[in-house]
This record gives structure tokens, C-alpha cells and sequence, in this order.
């Protein structure tokens, strides 16, 4: 129990750390990090941790096109709604394509949504934003959720780590 | 089989997104009408870190009134490098500096477009307001990129001009009815607008934007939650304010970053709810320029009479000068020359009167002067003849008598005889008696006829010599009014008289006054006011000099100042008339001018260019470059990216199945 007390004080340590350091990551999207650790913690211990980060680093470029493309080539908000529906569409349509060649959907869905957590309000208030903001927040989106799922990993294992040493015990 | 039923899947999904995006992409009918087009355009300039002009983009908003299917023709005085429209699906069109729109439209239609100016033609445009902005590091001029990280004393000024002023012929009615005619430089009235600049407390402290009075206005500062908000709101309104006016921020800042600033410039003449003040002004101008009036027409010229000029040059000619005849001043120098010869003149018969310190006791009159060489005044020949009367005259007048009344002794009387002659018997008793010796005959005859008539004319003579009456003469008997009685009588009057000639002498020299050695009188106060005729001849003579010199050297001059003064008056009254006159028409002039400016207010309705027959509304925004550092998140957040995915690849390569679309 003392074990499991301290592996769970070292991962909430590590989480305060990266939110301490948020800024310096440009990751302001922090908060999701929790949402990945929350979604991946139930991979397991042998899970497919890279390839949920693989997808959900593809999600989030499939996202990070989508919103480009609504800011470039179509109306701009607030009268756009159909057109934002015709890219999430897009965005689905293709998350679903590339889950059928071996990529994970969760991973696919979590990081599409996860950029649009990051993304979309800039893209509501001001579309121009977009040209030097863009790029940062997404990669600062992508480490939030990279974070959790290591987070998510790390936690795995200590405590794998800890059942077999008692279990041994 | 089994992949006929994914193309199947796939191709309803794809059916299913095209109808979501149908309704925006429908297709337009045409033949419709145009009621009226407003073109409101926002010119967005932005500048580099540099401060100078890096692009124009100008957002457009056309909003269509109408029915049905329509087209519209914009117009574009540059070329473009991208037009895009913001919030529909229209198609937009360039062609021949015209942009084409086509629309439906069901009673009003907004298009906004934005249109991004070719880089070659953004460097020829002219602003009708010129921007510069200028930044100053603890006193030194500085680029605003280098501004970055810096601590020490921002100052930023921002200086904006109105360059839209050309000269009209102003036509208006003045307060008479009558039509004047005035030419003015008219501007294009533009509000600058610096609103909410926004400095982060963390960087900056003391923030102020003082103004100066006609030059510069104040800026509103305002500290809310952490962040410092300036604004200013400069009007570009001449003549009411300069063309020329700027900004001014100060600041200590700490690891500087700045924010994008936005300037805007809106053509407008703003009405404000000042009170009109303008009806007093002019009444108080017009009382104004009747007292200058006046003053003007009491000052004169040199010609005018009954005016302070010509009272001032009769007065000047009046007085003259040394050499002009008939004037006060050459009056003045002849009453001071005068003066001085009678003064001169008067210590002259002053001297002549009376010697100062002559001593009569030692007179010498062989040399005619006193021991000390002092020759004898009127007075003091008076005194020594006096003397000399009294010493010598009188006493030998006297002797003179004794010697004659002895003679008369020694005579006798013609009766005389009888006495036996001896020496002391009278030549009468002794020819009496050599007579009567020498009795009747020759002798007795010559003593009788030639001795005795002589005796008796001697003795007569002498009689009258001493007591006066007549004497004997070859001619017979004279009056002889010369007799020694006579002569000590007349002694004796003269030396009265020359007592009296020498005490009415001491009074002429009293009166006169003494005279000190170096022949300035001497001083002498009666009750106050000079005692001798020396001593106030002297000070009339003072007087005079100084009375001619006063007024050749201080009166005149004095009234020339005086006059050049009240002609500078009349001068500086004329000029004043001129600028009030000025300023009536000025003011007489400002509804005109307000008119002109309204109007070209009115006339700068586009930048780019507008439909024809559109209603038009043009801004200027010029926005400065953020000085901020780099985002140096997206290079730590990329190589923490790797540093995951090599974490992940190396100990998250698990055995569980992934979740994938099953075909």
C-alpha cells in the first residue's frame, strides 16, 4: 500500500511538473493530458502505447488540416457551421480510413479532438491567428496528450512493477 | 464481395457529406435588381518591426439592397495579389481593375471580401494621414524590434499629419450681408483614433501620455486587472486643430514586449456637444476692433490735427532746436547765454563796486593797488577819496583859511592908522602913517594913489578869498564864489555825499552779494530762497542751463520716444485691426469652412474603389508589428515530442488488438 502510495505520488509529481512547464512546452491545451491519461490507462500494461501516440499524432494533423482548410479556402465563422460539418466529416471519413490501415481510431479520434480542443477558439475569434498560432498550439496539444498517455504507461508499469513484487512477496 | 461492400460504404458516406455542403454551393439564378450598394472599406496597413509599411489589405463589406439574382462591379484602383471572400461562397472575379460579384440576394445581401494589395503598389500609396512612430530607449532613438528584453525608460512618440490640404476660394456672406471672397487651405477632416494600447504591468510601470497644449494631446490611462490601457483621440481639423500633431507614451520598462498597436483614421468631421461660443467671440472681436479703431484714429498721422501725432510734432517744432530761430529750445540756449553774460557782467560790477579783502591802509597810489596787489573797487575810491577829504582836503582847506585870515591881519583895515608901525601893526596903519609922514607931494601922492588902492583890491580879495563875494580884477569887480569858506562847505559836502554814495555802494554790495575767491557767489539763504542778487543770478543761471538742458536733452528726446511710442501705438492699433478684421472674416468664414470640410469628408467614401452610383465609407488602420519573442514552445514542445515518442516506442510497443473499422 506504502508502495502504491508513493508510485502515485510520483506520478502526480511528474503531472504538476509538465503543467508547471506547460508554458515553456506551449502546451496551454494541458489539461488534456488528463483526458489521454484518463483514455489510455486502460490500455494495460503491455498496451499499444506507441501506436495510440502515432494515432493520435495522425488525428491531430488530420485536425490541424481540417481547420487550416476551413481558415484558407472557405467562409470564415461565425455562419460557417456547414462547413466546419463538412470538414469534421472530412476528418471522420479519413480517421476511419487510416484506422483500416492499422492506426488506432481512440488514438485517431482523441488527438483530431484534442487539437480542436486547442485550435478551435482561436479559429472562432480570429481566423487570422491561425497563421502563427496554428502550428504552435497543435504541437503543444500533441505533447499534452503524449504526456497522459506516458503518464498513463508510466503508471501501467509501476504498477505492474508493485503487484509483481507483492505477488512474489 | 466483401470489398463491393466497402466501396458501397464508402460511397454513401461520401454521398452523405456532399448533401450536408449542398446548401451553401447552390447554384444561382440571374436577372435580378440592384436598389443601392453601401461599400464600407476598413485599409488594414501593417508595419514591420522596422516601423515601415509591410502590406495593405483592404477589408471590404458590400452590402447589396435588391431582389434576385444579381451582379455586382467593384472597383480596384491596384492590383491585387489575393481577393478572398470572408464569410460567403460567392465567386469573385478580377478583371480589368473591376472586381465582379455575383449574388442572390432577397432584400439585403452582406459580401466581405478581403483584397491583399500587390507589394509594388503598396510602396507608391500615399495616406492622406502620414504615420510615424518613433521609440526612444532611456533617451536614445532605437528600432522597435530592438526594444525586445530591453529595460530602461520607453518613450514612444507618435506623430500623425494631415496631408490633404489644398487652397480654395471660400465664398460666404460677412456679418454686412455682403459676399466675401477668401481664399483658405481646406483640409479633409481625419479623427485619429490610438485606442486601447495595451501594456502589461509585469513589463511596464509608470505609464503616462502627457500632452502639450496645441501640439500634442493627453491620452486616457486606464490600469485594469494587470494590463495598462492607453488611448488618444487626435483630431486632424485645422483650422480648429494644428494638422500636425503626435502621441506621446512614457514608461519604465522591465524585459520589454509590446503588443500590436492599432491606429485608426476615420474621415469624419465629428459634431461635439460643445457649447457655441463662437457668437460672443465674434461680438467681443467687433468691440475690439472698434477700440483699436479709436486708438488708431486718436494716434493719427504727423498731418492730422486733433491727433496725438500731430499734437506731438507741433509740440517738437515748437521747441526746436539750438539753431532753429524762434523756437523754445533756441529761446532756452539764448536765455542760458544771456543769463551767463548777465551773470558775468553783474560779478563784474560786483568786483567793480567793491574789492573782496582790498585794504585801503595799505593803498599804494602810485601803484594803484593794495599790498596784497588788489586794486580798489568803486567803493573803495569812494572810502579812499573819502579819506583824503577828510586827512587832506578839509585840513589844508582849513590852513588855506588861517593863511588868509593871517594875511587880512597883516593888511588891515584901510582905517587902520595911528599906531606906531611895528610887526605887529597892519601894512594899513603903517602906509597910513608913512602917508601922513610923507604928506602932500610926490611921496605923499604915490602912497595915496598907487599903494593904497592896491592895498585895499589885495585886501578885498582876500576877504573874498576867504569869506566869498567879489574881487578886484583887471576887468573890474567879479563875483568869486570859489572862497575857502565855499570850498570847505562843498569839501565837506562832497564827503557827505561820498558817505552816502559809499553806503548806498555797501547796500548795491549786499545786495549783490560777496564773491568767493574763485568768483562763485557766495551762498546765502533768506527764509529759504536765495539772499543776493549773485547767489540767485547763479542759480537762475543754474536754472536756466539745466532747464535748456532739459528739455534739449531729456524733454525732446522724451517727446521723440513719446511720439515714436504712440506712433508704434497706432502701429501696433492698425495691426490689430488688420488681424481682427482677419479674424471677423475668420469667423464669418467658419460656417464656409465647416461646409468645406463636411464636404470633403463626404468625398473620401473609398481606398480601393466603388460600385458606381454606391454609397461609400472608407478607414484607415495602420497596425504596428508585436515585439515579442519568438514562441520558443513550438521548438521545446517538438523535441518533447521526440523525447515521447522515443519513450513510447521504446517501452509502449504492447500485444493488445487495436480498434479498427472493420470492412
Amino acid at each position: 500500500m506504502k508502495k502504491a502510495l508513493l508510485w502515485g505520488l510520483v506520478a502526480a509529481v511528474l503531472f504538476g511538473v509538465f503543467i508547471y512547464f506547460q508554458g515553456l512546452l506551449g502546451a496551454e491545451a494541458f489539461f488534456l493530458a488528463a483526458i489521454a491519461l484518463a483514455l489510455f490507462i486502460t490500455l494495460g500494461p503491455d498496451g499499444e502505447f506507441f501506436k495510440m501516440g502515432l494515432s493520435m499524432l495522425a488525428g491531430l494533423i488530420i485536425g490541424l488540416a481540417g481547420i487550416f482548410v476551413l481558415a484558407i479556402a472557405f467562409p470564415l465563422p461565425p455562419y460557417n457551421t456547414g462547413y466546419v460539418a463538412v470538414v469534421s466529416s472530412v476528418s471522420l471519413f479519413l480517421a476511419l480510413l487510416l484506422s483500416a490501415v492499422g492506426l488506432r481510431l481512440d488514438g485517431l479520434l482523441i488527438g483530431w479532438g484534442g487539437l480542436y480542443a486547442a485550435v478551435y477558439p482561436l479559429y472562432q475569434n480570429d481566423p487570422t491567428v491561425l497563421a502563427t498560432a496554428g502550428i504552435a498550439a497543435a504541437v503543444g496539444a500533441a505533447v499534452s496528450l503524449l504526456v497522459g498517455l506516458v503518464l498513463g504507461l508510466f503508471i501501467q508499469k509501476m504498477a505492474v512493477a508493485s503487484a509483481a513484487r507483492e505477488g512474489g512477496n | 464481395m466483401k470489398n463491393r461492400c466497402r466501396i458501397h460504404k464508402l460511397a454513401a458516406i461520401i454521398l452523405g457529406l456532399l448533401l450536408v455542403a449542398a446548401n451553401p454551393l447552390a447554384a444561382f439564378s440571374a436577372g435580378g435588381t440592384v436598389s443601392g450598394v453601401k461599400d464600407h472599406e476598413l485599409v488594414l496597413t501593417t508595419l514591420d518591426t522596422d516601423g515601415k509599411v509591410s502590406g495593405i489589405q483592404v477589408l471590404n463589406h458590400l452590402r447589396i439592397s435588391g431582389e434576385g439574382q444579381v451582379q455586382v462591379k467593384d472597383k480596384t484602383a491596384y492590383r491585387l495579389t489575393s481577393l478572398r471572400n470572408l464569410y460567403g461562397r460567392e465567386k469573385l472575379g478580377v478583371q480589368d481593375g473591376q472586381i465582379t460579384i455575383s449574388t442572390q440576394v432577397e432584400g439585403l445581401k452582406d459580401i466581405y471580401y478581403l483584397a491583399t494589395l500587390d507589394q509594388s503598389a503598396v510602396k507608391d500609396i500615399k495616406f492622406p494621414v502620414s504615420i510615424d512612430i518613433q521609440y526612444f530607449l532611456d533617451g536614445k532613438q532605437v528600432k522597435p524590434a530592438e526594444l525586445l528584453g530591453k529595460n530602461g525608460h520607453l518613450k514612444m512618440v507618435v506623430t500623425v499629419e494631415n496631408t490633404t490640404g489644398t487652397p480654395k476660394v471660400l465664398e460666404f456672406q460677412n456679418d454686412k450681408g455682403e459676399i466675401v471672397s477668401k481664399e483658405a487651405v481646406i483640409f479633409t477632416p481625419y479623427v485619429v483614433s490610438l485606442s486601447g494600447w495595451k501594456f502589461d504591468n509585469r513589463y511596464f510601470d509608470n505609464v503616462t501620455a502627457p500632452g502639450v497644449v496645441g501640439e500634442s494631446p493627453e491620452g486616457v490611462v486606464t490600469d485594469v486587472q494587470g494590463v495598462t490601457t492607453v488611448s488618444w483621440t487626435i483630431p486632424l481639423i485645422p483650422p480648429s486643430y494644428p494638422s500636425k500633431q503626435y502621441a506621446v507614451l512614457e514608461a519604465d520598462g522591465k524585459n520589454i514586449q509590446l503588443d500590436s498597436f492599432d491606429i485608426a483614421i476615420i474621415p469624419v468631421l465629428p459634431e461635439t456637444s460643445q457649447t457655441d461660443s463662437l457668437s460672443g467671440i465674434k461680438t467681443a472681436f467687433e468691440s475690439l476692433y472698434a477700440g483699436f479703431d479709436s486708438i488708431q484714429k486718436g494716434v493719427g498721422i504727423d498731418s492730422q490735427p486733433d491727433t496725438l501725432l500731430y499734437g506731438f510734432d507741433t509740440i517738437l517744432k515748437g521747441l526746436g532746436n539750438d539753431q532753429a530761430e524762434g523756437t523754445v529750445i533756441n529761446g532756452l540756449r539764448q536765455i542760458s547765454s544771456g543769463m551767463d553774460s548777465l551773470y558775468d557782467n553783474l560779478v563784474k560790477i560786483r568786483m567793480g563796486i567793491a574789492t573782496p579783502g582790498f585794504n585801503p591802509a595799505t593803498f599804494s597810489a602810485a601803484q594803484g593797488k593794495d599790498a596784497e596787489g588788489k586794486s580798489p573797487g568803486a567803493k573803495d575810491a569812494i572810502d579812499l577819496v573819502r579819506a583824503s577829504v577828510d586827512k587832506q582836503l578839509i585840513p589844508a582847506v582849513d590852513a588855506q583859511q588861517q593863511l588868509v585870515a593871517g594875511l587880512n591881519g597883516v593888511i588891515g583895515n584901510p582905517s587902520d592908522a595911528g599906531k606906531t608901525p611895528s610887526a605887529t601893526t597892519s601894512l594899513f596903519n603903517d602906509i597910513n602913517t608913512l602917508r601922513t609922514l610923507a604928506g602932500s607931494g610926490p611921496a605923499g601922492d604915490l602912497i595915496s594913489k598907487a599903494i593904497i588902492p592896491k592895498l585895499n583890491v589885495l585886501s578885498g580879495n582876500l576877504n573874498a578869498l576867504e569869506k566869498g563875494g567879489k574881487i578886484t580884477t583887471a576887468d573890474g569887480q567879479v563875483d568869486f564864489p570859489a572862497s575857502l569858506d565855499a570850498v570847505k562847505a562843498g569839501l565837506g559836502q562832497v564827503n557827505d555825499s561820498l558817505a552816502r554814495t559809499s553806503a548806498g555802494l555797501d547796500q548795491v554790495v549786499k545786495g549783490l552779494g560777496d564773491v568767493k575767491a574763485d568768483g562763485t557767489p557766495v551762498p546765502v539763504l533768506l527764509e529759504g530762497k536765495p539772499g543776493t542778487i549773485l547767489f540767485a543770478m547763479a542759480t537762475i543761471k543754474d536754472g536756466s542751463d539745466q532747464l535748456y538742458q532739459g528739455v534739449s536733452g531729456q524733454v525732446v528726446p522724451g517727446l521723440k520716444k513719446m511720439q515714436s511710442g504712440v506712433a508704434q501705438i497706432g502701429e501696433g492699433a492698425s495691426t490689430a485691426k488688420v488681424s481682427l478684421a482677419a479674424g471677423l472674416v475668420d469667423l464669418s468664414s467658419a460656417d464656409a469652412i465647416k461646409e468645406s470640410l463636411k464636404a470633403n469628408a463626404e468625398a473620401v467614401d473609398t481606398f480601393l474603389g466603388k460600385p458606381d452610383g454606391a454609397e461609400g465609407q472608407v478607414m484607415y488602420v495602420f497596425r504596428t508589428a508585436p515585439v515579442k519573442p519568438k514562441a520558443g514552445g513550438l521548438t521545446n514542445g517538438l523535441i518533447a515530442l521526440l523525447v515521447l515518442l522515443g519513450l513510447l516506442a521504446a517501452v509502449g510497443r504492447g500485444q493488445s488488438t487495436p480498434v479498427r473499422m472493420e470492412a
